[in-house]
């Protein structure tokens, strides 16, 4: 399997990572090489029916408020901040939705 | 008491980099903490255990970096809840271990801060991901220590230190405060020397939380462990893929249970080679979702050359994650995106449940599946490995697998001598929600290991 | 060229839970920025999401009052993206396995009644607020919304106009309002509407390209936005252009859309079953009692009203419209044992002081005690009209009391046989030219008579008594 240079943009885009030259031609060997695993899986015949279904029982929460004890610190983390925001350098809306 | 154990602590040298924080004011705090309840009357079964925890494990106020550059001054705002847990019952957390960056590598070379070393040879690396509290236990510096065990990461190192590491049924340790690498399969586990201490910390930080959506009210399954009763399946194509030494160290170990009445068998696991994959897309997959959250808006690295806005994720992301975290985040988002007509990422979680219904049928024969843990040799620290690129080093770890991917709890007793005068690891596993009755297999295991060689 | 427009909807509603959908943080509107947070919220590494049990019950409340198909387990999905108002980079929603399916709400056009079929509603999760701030060339984020729970509700492309749009959100928000699961105040962004919009050819086999237009938060957005991007498409394939999928701005200060980037596509979101929360089943008893738990819908109510109380059926709705208001009809209704003349109020003046302060009934209310007082007044004729919409006025903008004006102004209606003969009397001594008329059979002057009476009762007299009287008293001349 190629993995083409159009592919590994749009992976690249989507992970909103940039990889060095050399790191990239490293990712094209490494799909080579998981292309013989995911072979298998692709090979793989399933009868859906005989599948268990995992069906968990009862998992909710009360809707009660509860304050957190230690908002400073969520901001505190930030290393940009504006009085009581979050912040960012500008962002012309619908821009950047990768 | 506990004073004269951290004053110890304290004073020694970490020679192996097991830990990337030691947190000497919190634990005196604590310690103090215990003192001043214990004379109210409240009693704590940890009691005089101190502990390390790994680092992708939050502790509130104290610096939680995943071994990764991302989140190097990062400060927890919280507990995770086994962390909590383990407070409460009276341990004291002297530090936070070294590990591969976010949970992704098996030998600590993937740590942005140093290179664990095994205490057994430090020439040679602990394990990984959880090298780190691997190596503070074998070392002797810690008592128990917690780690993860995503792919083994608890067990892995634990066989390559010559240690004991448990990893419960997934849902039985609440994974609140358990920075995530792959969701379905990221369980907490401990470490240490003894089962019995293993027993004590598993108690205490077991249960359900109702902050953690996937964790268990299912109850213990009532199993009583008895060698004459007991049914043990090995996995015939593990124990041959394994190194000599590793799996003639394997079988002595099973010799001891066959020796008290146990009935031994080999058989094949018909689906050996979709674990690999089923692992990998899985994991990588989930990874990519979760480590998107990594921007440096909230909290983490940040880029100081950032300009505008279109730099802030690309630039934070580049620079704050290591190598192979990127990678596997590439691939991740590789898998969910490829396939035809479902994506591959679906095509393995329909895998993943035809492997656990081959195992459902295996324990309705067998109480107890064994095989190696690690079935290859302990790496040397300065071997880069260009022998074993990419997912080659996954074969040695197929053993691990199963648990992970159908949540199995599982365990690594060290059994002897392996490649190199390194241990080697026996691997046992049993049915989902028979922990405590696989952890008396382990301790049973450990009592009459060394009564064979004693002739008893 | 004849065109065809066909349009659908995406209207994303806030419910009106005490907390988030996935963590405890409150969801109250208007407060300090960045403190309705947690870790969970704000996408804090190691936390977990925990499903709020009353965000899936008012879901299936309004599910089920939109005649849908309950789904029989619960499943979320991620929606993966990056944009700083979403903090771990994906949003939990539900594409696989939406927890309602293939409902409607039946619309009045000119041609009658219309089918607006509702493909699905799912639960997902809002994101945070950006704030940009141009003079410090910085955006700023607020995380109190992040994690407000959400209904989704989808329609198919069903609707052909802006009208036919309107009339349906104007009934998705009455029923949304009676179950109580929202309190859909659009200023507020609690309801927002997405308009998917084609235009085609008419009798051409196959749709356009749609455009999508997002988060209209109000109703004449969602008619200015939908007229615009009707003609704008029109226009371009006139020119020859090919429409292609983009997203739309509509800028409703300048009445003015721009396109703004191309659609994702699906694939981009990468969706799989969210790992953190495992598949549930929903119990069909408990989706039962929350059947039998949703008060009565408009269309029922406007029914009941039509047949109980009699009156027509544009009346009917356009009380119905909003049960803050039939509430208080209702109220009236019973207080006054006068439907027809409740009705009327109702349509007249309180509407019009509605308007007048520009508040929905929702979020004003005013004593309906106090206005069925002036009401069964009026109909014992202890006061006249006019007096009872000025005292109404008072009641509605100052909560005043009209029984104590009544008397502190001395307002009420003089009915009694000796005032109204002493009058009368007196009208007659100081008229008698027009006496001699009115016996001479002018009958004319009966009413200026009368009128100097009201003149002499200061236009409080009963006109009714003091004609009776006048006659009686004329007669005895």
């Amino acid at each position: 399997m190629d993995i083409d240079d159009k592919t590994m943009d749009y992976i690249k885009k989507l992970s909103k990572i940039d990889v060095s030259e050399e790191e990239q031609g490293e990712m094209v060997d490494y799909f080579d090489e998981a292309q013989k695993y995911l072979n298998k899986l692709k090979e793989v015949h399933i009868d859906e029916m005989s599948l268990l279904a995992d069906i968990s029982d009862d998992i909710f929460r009360e809707d009660a408020p509860e304050d957190f004890d230690n908002k400073e610190a969520l901001l505190r983390e930030a290393h940009e901040k504006y009085g009581k925001y979050f912040s960012i350098p500008t962002v012309f809306d619908g821009d950047m939705k990768s | 008491m506990i004073e004269n154990k951290l004053n110890e602590f304290f004073n020694k040298k970490d020679e192996w980099n097991a830990f990337i924080t030691i947190c000497k004011d919190d634990a005196y705090a604590q310690a103090g903490k215990i003192e001043k309840k214990k004379l109210s009357g409240k009693e704590f079964p940890l009691e005089g255990m101190i502990a390390g925890v790994k680092d992708n494990i939050c502790t509130k106020g104290v610096r939680t970096t995943c071994g990764s550059r991302m989140l190097e001054n990062f400060v927890s705002p919280y507990d995770a809840t086994a962390v909590k847990r383990l407070k409460e019952s009276g341990a004291v957390i002297v530090g936070k271990t070294n590990m591969d960056e976010f949970a992704m590598g098996s030998t600590g070379r993937n740590s942005f801060f140093s290179q664990a070393k095994n205490p057994l040879n430090t020439n040679k690396t602990p394990g990984g991901s959880s090298g780190g509290s691997a190596a503070a236990v074998a070392s002797g510096l810690v008592d128990i220590a917690l780690g993860t065990d995503t792919g083994g990461s608890v067990r892995q190192p634990a066989a390559i230190c010559g240690i004991v590491g448990f990893k419960p049924t997934y849902g039985r340790i609440s994974r609140y405060g358990l920075i995530a690498y792959a969701s379905s399969f990221d369980t907490i586990g401990i470490m240490a020397k003894t089962t019995e201490q293993i027993k004590s910390v598993y108690k205490c930080i077991s249960g359900f939380d109702p902050k953690d959506s996937t964790s268990s009210k299912h109850p213990a399954k009532q199993k009583v462990f008895d060698t004459k009763a007991l049914k043990i399946g090995i996995d015939k194509k593990l124990m041959e893929e394994s190194e000599s030494e590793i799996r003639q160290a394997v079988e002595k170990g099973i010799g001891v249970f066959e020796k008290s009445g146990a009935e031994c068998e080999y058989f094949d696991f018909a689906y050996s080679e979709l674990l690999i994959p089923v692992y990998f897309v899985t994991a990588y997959s989930q990874a990519a979702s979760n480590l998107s959250r990594f921007d440096g808006l909230r909290y983490g690295f940040y880029d100081e050359s950032i300009k505008n806005s279109e730099e802030v994720y690309i630039k934070n992301r580049t620079a704050g994650f290591g190598k192979e975290v990127k990678r596997r985040i590439l691939a991740g988002n590789y898998f969910l995106t490829q396939g035809n007509p479902v994506s591959i990422y679906e095509k393995a979680q329909k895998c993943r449940k035809l492997i656990f219904s081959e195992y459902k049928k295996l324990f309705e024969k067998y109480d107890i599946i064994i095989s190696p843990t690690y079935l290859g040799k302990t790496e040397d620290l300065n071997d880069n490995g260009a022998g074993n690129k990419f997912f080659s080093k996954n074969k040695y770890e197929k053993s691990l697998m199963p648990a992970n991917i159908c949540g199995f709890p599982a365990v690594s007793v060290p059994c002897g001598m392996g490649c190199d005068n390194m241990p080697a690891g026996l691997h046992m596993m049993s049915e989902k929600f028979t922990d405590e009755f696989l952890l008396d297999a382990a301790d049973f295991y450990l009592k009459n290991k060394n009564a064979e060689k004693e002739g008893i | 060229m004849d065109f065809e427009t066909v349009i659908g909807l995406e209207v994303h509603c806030e419910l009106s839970t005490e907390t988030k959908i996935f963590c405890s943080c409150k969801t109250s509107f208007g407060e300090e920025p960045n403190t309705n947070i947690c870790p969970v919220c704000t996408g804090f590494p190691g936390v977990l999401p925990v499903l709020n049990k009353k965000v899936l019950e008012y879901s299936i409340k309004a599910g089920l009052a939109l005649n849908c198909e309950i789904a029989e387990t619960i499943v979320f999905d991620r929606k993966n993206y990056f944009y700083p108002d979403l903090p771990k980079a994906y949003q939990i929603s539900q594409l696989y396995a939406p927890l309602c399916r293939e409902g409607y709400i039946n619309i009045n056009t000119e041609k009658g009644n219309k089918k607006i079929r509702i493909r699905e509603i799912h639960m997902e999760e809002d994101a945070g607020k950006l704030i940009h701030s141009s003079e410090d060339e910085r955006t700023l984020i607020d995380y109190n919304r992040a994690g407000v729970p959400l209904i989704e509700i989808v329609t198919y492309p069903d609707f052909s106009c802006a009208e036919e749009v309107l009339d349906f959100l104007t009934k998705l928000k009455a029923i949304l309002l009676y179950t109580g699961v929202s309190d859909c105040k659009m200023q507020e962004g609690s309801l927002r509407v997405d308009v998917n919009l084609s235009v085609k050819e008419k009798n051409a086999e196959s749709l356009g390209e749609r455009t999508e237009t997002k988060n209209l938060n109000s109703f004449k957005a969602v008619k200015r936005a939908i007229e615009f991007e009707e003609s704008r498409q029109k226009n371009e394939i006139l020119k020859g252009n090919i429409i292609s999928c983009d997203t739309i701005h509509w800028d409703d200060a300048r009445g003015i859309g721009f396109v703004m980037r191309p659609k994702e596509s699906i694939e981009e979101y990468r969706y799989f079953n969210d790992p953190d929360l495992p598949k549930q089943l929903i119990s069909r008893e408990w989706a039962e009692e929350i059947r039998k738990s949703i008060p009565e819908l408009p269309s029922q109510r406007e029914n009941r009203y039509i047949n109980e109380y009699n009156l027509t059926e544009y009346e009917a709705k356009i009380i119905c419209a909003s049960k803050a208001l039939s509430d208080v009809f209702e109220k009236l209704c019973v207080l006054t044992e006068n439907p027809k003349e409740s009705s009327n109020w109702i349509l007249g003046e309180v509407s019009r002081l509605y308007s007048v302060i520009g508040k929905e009934p929702e979020d004003y209310s005013f004593s309906a005690e106090k206005l069925a007082f002036i009401i069964n007044k009026l109909a014992d004729r202890g006061i006249n009209r006019n007096t009872a919409k000025e005292l109404f006025e008072k009641v509605f903008l100052d909560d005043a009391d009209p029984e104590i004006i009544i008397k502190e102004e001395g307002l009420e209606i003089i009915n009694d046989d000796s005032s109204i003969e002493e009058a009368v009397r007196k009208v007659l001594s100081e008229n008698e030219k027009s006496v001699e008329e009115l016996k001479a059979g002018k009958n004319k002057v009966e009413k200026f008579l009368i009128g100097m009476t009201m003149k002499e009762l200061k236009g409080k007299g009963d006109p009714r008594k003091i004609i009776e009287i006048m006659k009686k008293e004329i007669e005895k001349l």
